[in-house]
């Protein structure tokens, strides 16, 4: 009659352990080999990963207070919970570190060394970058230097883009590259615009890694919306919502996949718009504004890292010192509390996943020999 | 027009059951075979038995109703219903998962994996092994290193 649960098959198997978070998946690798086997596979780590974007129950957000780094799963944070310290594999030598970026699950972060990692928190793997100097510098010319983390779909591989600039007459850009796949830095052509914000990092969204930029470094200079497209490896623009003001102090952010801009205006408070569909100028809504007596002027700013409550609400960073739910119905805004936050504060969202950062080595050797084997039988 | 048409359903131990065509399009497998002409009357459902079959027909037919009314009031009440429809034990758990990928209707078997998934979250690799009867094919040594590799998890 009912057959035994055991003769589930893998298919039916993999439907279940696709819902399961990845703290309980970790535990399941000791159940059996075969489910061992399901976990470890990249087909697994793919549908899970896919999966995980339709929930917002496998969120955490990460905070950076100087050289500490403190973390929170998001439906804890909504309940009040507390942060914990997270212990990170880079020496930090009492001094800043700085994320990077984060996406599908894997954080960059990096030391005031200038040592790079690639780590996931979820399942605690991590992956030193090799060293890659900086050629563009100059003695006593100041630079500013950005990055960008991202992943690109064609090759299935994870990038980091690394922006290095002189400010003093003559500009000069370095644009560089590291695969995560081939394990290797490489310089790209120089970059036509200029960065606005010495500190801002680039925000990944559909392909593309996005900054404020602008063709002129001098003041009151429009400002551009710059995305880098992993698949031409260059850089375009970006249409801005009509009609307003791009002088205005800008910032970048992203919320549930869509690319989200907050203008400071004079006065008017901060606006903040969401393109819905990527590329499409007429799909850019604002979605709410902050009053100016709520944040500072100048470059106060508001970054809306998650939605809540089913969309209903947002989970807003204000002003690097406060953490605030804003209600799109109601329109009103309620402080988070949280135990244990540090009072100022970077803040980064970041899924929790499988995704592996070392799993490329055999990959890109397999694909080696193929593309050898294909062109010896060509040459014959 | 066609929403009063009734079509009837044979479980493999033979069991008749006659059901609105609307709820029983409810499986894509159902559906396909209806749409492709060869159902035949009754339509046999072969590795279902009348028990499980009752089951699934009941929740076609909740969700069915549900999809009617316009009351968004009715979202909550059916994620309620889904919740004790669900409450069941685990060897009919387990049947209606197969019974939901055979017949393809893909919110029955998102509602009774998630149900396991969350049955087993909490659980023990002992535990987990207990539920899907599965036997453990690790050495002591190796379960002993795969623990290792994730130790915090189990802390």
């Amino acid at each position: 009659m009912a057959e035994l649960a055991g003769d589930l098959p893998g298919e039916l198997v993999t439907e279940i352990l696709d819902r399961l978070p990845v703290e309980s998946l970790l535990r399941c690798r000791s159940v059996s080999k075969r489910w061992r086997g399901i976990i470890d596979s990249r087909d697994f780590v793919r549908s899970h990963l896919a999966r995980s974007f339709e929930s917002t129950a496998n969120l955490t957000l990460f905070f950076r207070h100087s050289s500490s780094l403190y973390c929170i799963d998001l439906t804890s944070l909504l309940r009040h919970g507390g942060v914990a310290e997270m212990n990170y594999p880079l020496m930090c030598y009492s001094d800043q570190i700085r994320v990077l970026g984060s996406c599908n699950g894997l954080l960059c972060i990096s030391n005031a060394a200038d040592d790079v990692v690639v780590w996931n928190p979820a399942t605690r793997k991590h992956k030193f970058l090799p060293y890659s100097a900086v050629e563009v510098r100059r003695s006593s010319v100041f630079s500013v230097c950005v990055y960008g983390f991202g992943y690109d779909e064609r090759r299935d591989d994870y990038v980091l883009l690394r922006l290095v600039q002189l400010v003093t007459e003559p500009i000069e850009s370095e644009v560089s590259i590291y695969s995560l796949k081939d394990n290797a830095w490489r310089r790209l052509k120089d970059m036509p615009y200029s960065l606005v914000y010495p500190r801002k990092m680039g925000v990944f969204v559909c392909g593309h890694l996005h900054w404020i930029m602008t063709r002129e470094l001098v003041s009151d200079s429009a400002n551009l919306l710059v995305a880098f497209d992993f698949r031409i490896e260059d850089f375009k623009v970006v249409d801005q919502p009509e009609g307003i003001d791009n002088k205005l102090d800008m910032d970048l952010s992203v919320l549930g996949g869509c690319l989200c801009l907050s203008i400071n205006g004079n006065h008017m408070g901060v606006h903040v718009w969401i393109m819905k569909e990527y590329g499409l100028r007429d799909s850019w809504t604002k979605l709410f504004s902050i009053p100016q007596s709520e944040v500072a002027r100048p470059l106060g700013f508001v970054r809306p890292l998650a939605y809540a409550s089913n969309g209903r609400q947002v989970l807003v960073r204000q002003d690097s010192k406060n953490l605030i739910l804003y209600d799109l119905e109601t329109k009103g805004m309620e402080r988070v509390d949280i135990n244990g936050m540090p009072n100022s504060f970077e803040a980064e969202i970041c899924l929790r996943t499988l995704v592996s950062v070392d799993d490329y080595g055999g990959y890109t050797k397999k694909k080696q020999q193929e593309a050898e084997e294909i062109e010896n039988r060509t040459k014959r | 027009m066609a929403t009063s048409r009734k079509v009837t359903l044979l479980s493999s131990d033979g069991e008749s059951f006659e059901v609105e065509q609307s709820v029983a399009v409810e499986s894509i497998t159902i559906k396909d075979s209806i749409e492709e002409g060869s159902a035949g009357n009754p339509i046999p459902v072969p590795k279902v038995n009348s028990k499980i079959l009752a089951k699934v027909i009941e929740y076609c037919k909740k969700h069915v109703e549900s999809a009617k009314a316009e009351d968004r009031v009715d979202d909550e009440d059916l994620v309620a219903w889904d919740a004790d429809f669900v409450k069941v034990d685990q060897a009919t758990l387990f049947d209606l998962i197969r019974a939901a990928n055979f017949l393809n209707i893909k919110s029955l078997l998102d509602l009774t994996c998630q149900t396991v998934a969350d049955m087993i979250k909490g659980k023990t690799p002992e535990e987990k092994r207990k539920t899907f009867t599965i036997r453990n094919d690790f050495t002591p040594e190796e379960e002993e290193e795969v623990r290792r590799e994730n130790q915090w998890a189990f802390e």
